[in-house]
């Protein structure tokens, strides 16, 4: 068995009181070993961010299998599922959501607050948080809001909150989305450096076939099916 | 880490829950700061009326030596105050009315006192006061409403006290009354020189004036120095208490203090035991009795009318009843029905043994009505001559009877009736000279205690031959078998009974509370309301903890947590907050509702204890209330979460119909009309729980209602979707948001509503004889009492009433029993309230009662326990001063210091006699005998004489102090007092009401900031921003109708039961002006919050989007 797997996974919503229910895509499979990297392309509204919300357990599939890690996802309870997201997903969003009440460093240091991880001395995750901020170029701006960075700059700290509790899977949903082509290519750069280095599983979401083009494998969603490219 | 970053980065945006909380929290703890200060002034005010004393013996109408006083403060290294003390009315003949001062005031208190009175002052340097022969004291209650300073003049009239009884027969007349003319005022008193010194509670004092107790005595012709009031304080002795105060006092009083008087008789073979009050009452004779058991003997005199035999008639002499041994001249075995005259009557009837003899003899009933009854008897033997006495003497078998012993001549005598002075004789008058009270007649005491024995007692002395005690042993065996207690000589604990009586009938500060229940409620559905906004605003922040692993208990936790810190630094302000509206509370309720509190002043004390409980309770609160607002926040996907913002609907699985709600909204009503039918509501004995709980269930019923109505308008198809249509959908995107406006302003309208349907007034409908005045047109009191029957000719004769006046005028009299106040007019406690005693076939169908079945005659029914009377009292009286319920006992102690207890048997509902227990007249005179005449009276007349009449039983009366009001007047005082509570209400109500108000305007002003972008929309296809602006009008003015509405309605349903069944009526014009106002009010919110929110175009905000 492969460590992500996705077999025939389909998902659907209710329609209106009465009405027919709204078919996202059907029988959709994947499958990626440790350190492997696969995008997902497809149109607007194809259901690729709800692939991956599925992946990421943040969403259950009408039917289907996804297991990684041998663990099966969509039967995880919620405590189990946000230990899941917790320790074994690093999520990166189209917008960085970053909180803006707090600095760069602690940022990226809100998801060792969520009470799954091992009991580590404070000085050992302070040191892993700005050593991943080193690895994304932002070693001068721990102690800055994020009011106070650049489009680009926030997204690399969103990439370094996703690292910090050393996850295996790494899902990114459009992380170029909002950034210029140049900041864009600086961001893929880090995410594929950072997944070689640290042996990551990393699927991303993508208009951009350039950007697919650099990951291992390449799926395509369109019009409820799945097909790899 | 989170939770230090969220509180630092939110704080501004969250001041709504700061202030939320903080207003929670200044009024729970101000409400608290209320009760607190109200209590220490009560205290105070107790403390002031009581001075330094612990300890007091009140003997009312029966006096001991003043010397007692001396004896007491030996034993008890104390203070001891002997007082005179009397009631009467104080008029200032100098009165300039142009002025404003008043000539007279009736139903003062007059105290006769000695240096050692103002020893027991609150204030030590007091006991400087001199005392003078011709000056007194006022304080200054008495001194305002004389509306006279310094060196005025004032004269006093007062009743002579005796200890015979005035109702008693033979206790002369009843017209004595004493003046004290031209005493010049030296000072006005103030609370710590003992000027509002009161034997019973209440925060305030009675009129007052201080006399050289000599004076008075002089003044009413009092001999010896005597006194019917004893003070004892500052006591050295550490244990000091009234039980010692009570074991020292059975050591040291003498015979003579309780009125007990001994003297030889027969020669100087008898000791003839005997009371100052003439006839021995039962307790006394009881005692004497125990004395020399084996051999003493009851004797009791009485003055007959006439002697008649044989056609001829010998009138008003005495004749006696005797028990064998009481005479060695008279036998031992005289039957019932036989009598010894002696041989000046023989004489004078032409009699002989065989002979038969009538007896005429009044024995007195009710209101000095004398009946007159006669017996027969046959007479056995006639009697030799007795001795002559020269002037001063008395006979050995005669008591000085009162109006006759000390009288020259038989037409002299004034024995509480007429005498015929045509019938006596000049061989009467001869027989007087020489014989004096001699009987002429003697009955066996059996046949005599039959024809002659009151209230007051069967004997007129007890005989004990000499050879049984020595004179010196005579006081000590007396005293060994009647005790002080018996002599009515005890020592009540004072102070215990001031400090118990100052914590208070009801608990102002638990009421303010109460009162304050909409500013609360207010606050906290704000608090939560804000609390909510801002967890809204972060949403995506959530979605983001969701989707890193935060779980949703964590998550939420953290911006609950977030919330209480808040609320504490909100609570922190609101104790400080808490201090001005404490102080404001207590300002209003001496000069706005004054009427509640006698505009008593109030102290304001700073408690730490009420701060910090106010504190611990309004975070508690505000905790609760962010609970509940949150709890169902954060239930969604965190992709929703994160992809919705503050856009985010809850959303509902399915279309909802509303079916439940409308299923639930029904049983709610008909609930709360089930309830109300079979409790009486509002109505009902238990108005305020009745009205809450009904209420609360018409709220809910109608709030369940719109919760129905919300949920099919949120899915409603079909209609053109303009600009009233798209309003009126709108209200129900954000029902949860909609319903708690709807709730808060329904529930402060409904407080407000339905408190303005309970104000009523004492003068509607008073002439109906289940109103609160008994259907009664005047109530008068009088400080003098009143022996004679004022419905009859002899009585109004007597004192000069107006007979043309009166000739439609019926009065009913009630006996009294001076106690505590406990109407509503006494903010203190009362333990031992007023008791009134009455023929409860004099208010036959009069009042209201609260029970259905209930009627006067419960006064009437026999005790089933002995010692346990039944009573009737006013529902405010039963339930606020006394905090008893139907059947509840309260304890008292006759005037003997035996305890006994009334039984609330009946409870009358909102009448003028409020404040005191009302008993069978037959049961008041069996534990009060002593108590002589009526000092309470109701009257009827016809409604256009009213003032003819009051003014007149004044003005007439004015001697015995007499005050006449109309009653609906004096009702209208008790209704003030609620009605001023009632205000209370309204004004805070009112408050809540406002920030309900203040609320919608930040719900209007939240509801657009979400929808700017849908709003920048419309303008972008077409719609100009009046337009807009006016949709948002529409839409948040339905949920204001909705709630004036929803409101208004449970309310008028809630309090119908008490406008059917109360003479206040419907107050329909002014709830028409208030609900105009509320929605004048709302309506400018909406339209201030829609302008500010939409000052300009919402386009701009499309193209952040």
């Amino acid at each position: 068995m492969s460590f992500l797997q996705l077999s025939k996974v389909s998902k659907s919503y209710e329609g209106p009181a009465g009405g027919q229910s709204i078919l996202v895509f059907q029988d959709a499979n994947l499958e990626l070993e440790p350190g492997q990297s696969a995008a997902i392309v497809g149109p607007s509204g194809s259901g690729k961010s709800t692939l991956l919300n599925i992946i990421g357990a943040l969403d259950k599939p009408t039917s289907g299998i996804v297991q990684v890690d041998g663990q099966n996802i969509p039967e995880l309870q919620d405590k189990a599922a946000a230990a899941f997201r917790n320790l074994t997903v690093g999520f990166i969003f189209q917008i960085h959501h970053l909180l803006p009440q707090c600095t760069v460093l602690e940022n990226v240091l809100v998801p060792t607050q969520a009470g799954h991880t091992k009991k580590e001395h404070v000085g050992v995750i302070n040191q892993r948080a700005r050593s991943l901020l080193g690895d994304v170029g932002l070693s001068q701006r721990v102690q800055h809001r994020p009011g106070e960075l650049s489009g680009g700059e926030r997204q690399r700290v969103s990439v370094a909150r996703a690292l910090i509790n050393q996850p295996k899977i790494l899902l990114a949903d459009e992380p170029t989305g909002a950034l210029d082509q140049e900041n864009s290519s600086n961001l893929v750069d880090i995410l594929l450096k950072l997944q070689k280095e640290k042996n990551l599983t990393l699927i991303v979401v993508t208009h951009s076939m350039p950007i697919a083009e650099k990951m291992d494998q390449v799926y395509r969603l369109e019009n409820g099916t799945m097909q790899k490219l | 880490m989170l939770l230090r970053c969220n509180i630092a980065h939110f704080w501004r945006r969250n001041l709504g829950v700061i202030l939320g909380s903080a207003l929670c929290t200044m009024v729970l703890a101000g409400a608290l700061l209320v009760g607190d200060s109200v209590r220490e002034s009560l205290h105070r005010i107790a403390e002031q009326r009581i001075g330094q004393v612990d300890s007091l013996l009140f003997t009312e109408d029966r006096f001991f030596r003043e010397a007692l006083a001396t004896q007491l403060e030996e034993k008890l290294d104390a203070t001891a105050a002997p007082i005179f003390i009397l009631r009467g009315s104080v008029s200032n003949p100098d009165a300039d009315e142009e002025t404003g001062q008043i000539a007279r005031v009736p139903n003062i208190q007059v105290l006769g006192i000695d240096e050692r009175f103002f020893q027991l002052a609150p204030r030590d340097s007091a006991a400087s006061l001199p005392l003078e022969d011709g000056r007194v004291y006022v304080n200054q209650r008495l001194a305002k409403r004389l509306a006279i300073d310094n060196g005025a003049t004032l004269n006093i009239r007062l009743e002579e006290p005796a200890l015979f009884s005035r109702d008693a027969p033979l206790s002369g007349t009843s017209d004595k009354v004493a003046r004290i003319s031209r005493q010049k005022v030296s000072k006005i008193l103030g609370p710590e020189e003992f000027g509002n010194f009161a034997l019973h509670g209440s925060q305030i004092p009675p009129y007052t004036i201080y006399i050289p107790i000599q004076s008075l005595r002089d003044g009413i012709e009092t001999e010896g120095q005597k006194a019917n009031l004893l003070l004892i304080g500052k006591s050295a002795q550490t244990e000091f208490s009234t039980n010692m105060a009570n074991d020292v006092l059975e050591e040291v009083w003498a015979l003579e203090d309780g009125g007990i008087e001994y003297l030889k008789v027969n020669d100087g073979r008898d000791w003839s035991l005997r009371s100052g009050s003439i006839f021995i009452n039962h307790v006394l004779e009881k005692g004497f009795r125990k004395v020399a058991p084996a051999t003493n003997a009851g004797v009791m005199t009485y003055l007959v009318n006439a002697f008649e035999a044989n056609g001829r008639t010998a009138p008003y002499s005495f004749a006696t009843a005797f028990q064998p041994g009481a005479a060695p001249e008279l036998p031992n075995n005289l039957a019932d029905d036989e009598i010894l005259v002696n041989q000046w009557l023989a004489e004078d009837l032409g009699l002989k043994p065989g002979s038969e003899l009538s007896l005429k003899y009044f024995i007195t009933q009710g209101r000095r009505e004398l009946k007159e009854s006669t017996a027969t008897f046959k007479v056995r033997a006639i009697l030799p001559m007795p001795k002559k006495f020269s002037k001063g003497q008395e006979s050995d078998w005669t008591p000085a009877f009162p109006g006759l012993s000390d009288e020259e001549n038989c037409r002299d005598w004034e024995p509480g009736f007429a005498i015929d002075e045509n019938k006596i004789r000049e061989k009467d008058e001869d027989y007087w000279d020489d014989y004096r009270g001699t009987p002429k007649a003697y009955i066996n005491l059996s046949a005599g205690q039959k024809m002659w024995s009151n209230r007051w007692g069967q004997t007129t002395g007890i005989r004990i031959p000499v050879h049984k005690i020595a004179k010196d042993d005579l006081d000590n065996t007396i005293k060994e078998y009647v005790t002080a207690s018996d002599a009515g000589l005890h020592f009540k604990d004072l102070r215990g009974k001031a400090l118990e009586s100052a914590k208070g009938s009801i608990d102002l500060g638990e009421y303010i509370s109460y009162f304050s229940f909409f500013i609360i409620l207010a606050s906290l559905a704000l608090t939560g309301m804000l609390f909510v906004f801002s967890i809204e605003q972060r949403n995506q922040q959530a979605g983001v903890l969701l989707a890193i692993g935060y779980t949703e208990g964590k998550v939420r936790r953290l911006f609950l947590i977030e919330g209480i810190v808040l609320a504490i630094a909100g609570g922190i302000v609101g104790c400080i907050l808490s201090l001005v509206y404490a102080k404001g509370i207590l300002w209003g309720l001496t000069n706005v509702w004054k009427d509640a509190t006698g505009a008593m002043q109030f102290d304001f004390t700073t408690n730490f204890v009420a701060i910090s409980m106010g504190f611990a309770i309004g975070i508690f609160m505000a905790a609760i209330a962010l609970w509940l607002a949150s709890h169902k926040q954060l239930r969604k996907e965190p992709r929703e979460l994160l992809n919705a913002g503050d856009q985010l609907e809850i959303r509902t699985k399915g279309r909802p119909t509303g079916k439940l709600s409308h299923f639930l909204s029904i049983a709610l009503f008909v609930g709360g009309l089930l309830y109300i039918t079979f409790t009486g509501g509002s109505g009902s004995g238990a108005a305020s729980a009745n009205f809450f709980l009904s209420g609360f269930l018409f709220l809910l019923a109608a709030l369940f209602f719109f919760n129905g109505r919300l949920a099919r308008i949120a899915y409603h198809q079909g209609d053109t979707p303009d600009l009233n249509v798209l309003g009126f959908r709108n209200t129900a995107r954000r029902r949860g948001r909609s319903l708690v406006t709807i709730g808060v302003l329904a529930s402060g309208v409904f407080m407000v509503v339905a408190v303005s349907s309970f104000h009523v007034t004492g003068e509607r409908d008073w002439e109906k004889k289940t109103s609160g005045t008994g259907g009664f047109a005047i109530v008068a009191k009088s400080a003098i009492p009143i022996y004679n029957d004022l419905n009859t000719k002899q009585g109004r004769e007597e004192f000069g009433l107006d007979e043309k006046i009166l000739a439609k005028t019926n009065i009913v009299p009630f006996r009294v029993r001076e106690g505590d106040d406990a109407s509503c007019l006494n903010l203190n406690k009362a333990t031992e309230p007023t008791i009134l005693g009455i023929n409860p076939s004099e208010l036959a169908g009069r009042f209201k009662f609260a029970g259905t079945k209930h009627d006067w005659s419960l006064l009437d029914a026999d005790k089933n326990v002995p010692d346990i009377l039944p009573g009737i009292a006013d529902q405010n009286t039963v339930t606020y001063a006394l905090q008893q319920k139907l059947g509840g006992l309260i304890d008292y102690k006759d005037e003997n210091g035996r305890p006994f207890q009334i039984r609330i048997a009946g409870v009358i509902q909102g009448s003028l006699l409020q404040g005191r227990i009302l008993i069978a007249e037959k049961y008041f005179i069996e534990k009060f005998p002593s108590q002589a005449g009526y000092r309470y009276f109701l009257a009827d007349t016809k409604s256009e004489e009213i003032e003819t009449v009051a003014a007149h039983l004044s003005n007439i009366l004015h001697d015995q102090g007499m005050e006449a009001h109309p009653a609906w007047k004096r009702l209208g005082e008790f209704l003030a007092v609620q009605n001023s509570y009632l205000s209370i209400f309204q004004a805070l109500g009112g408050l809540g009401l406002l920030l309900g108000t203040a609320g919608l305007g930040i719900v209007v002003a939240r509801n657009l900031m979400e929808r700017r972008h849908e709003l920048g929309l419309l303008e972008a296809i077409g719609y100009s921003l009046q337009s807009i602006r006016k949709m948002a009008i529409v839409e948040h003015r339905w949920l204001m109708l909705w709630g004036l509405a929803a409101g208004t309605g449970t309310a008028l349903i809630a309090v119908w039961p008490a406008i059917l069944s109360r003479q206040g009526g419907f107050p329909a014009s002014e709830l028409g002006v208030l609900l105009l106002g509320l929605a004048a009010s709302s309506l400018f919110w909406i339209w201030l919050a829609t302008i500010l929110s939409l000052k300009n175009s919402a386009i701009p905000d499309l193209r952040k989007e």
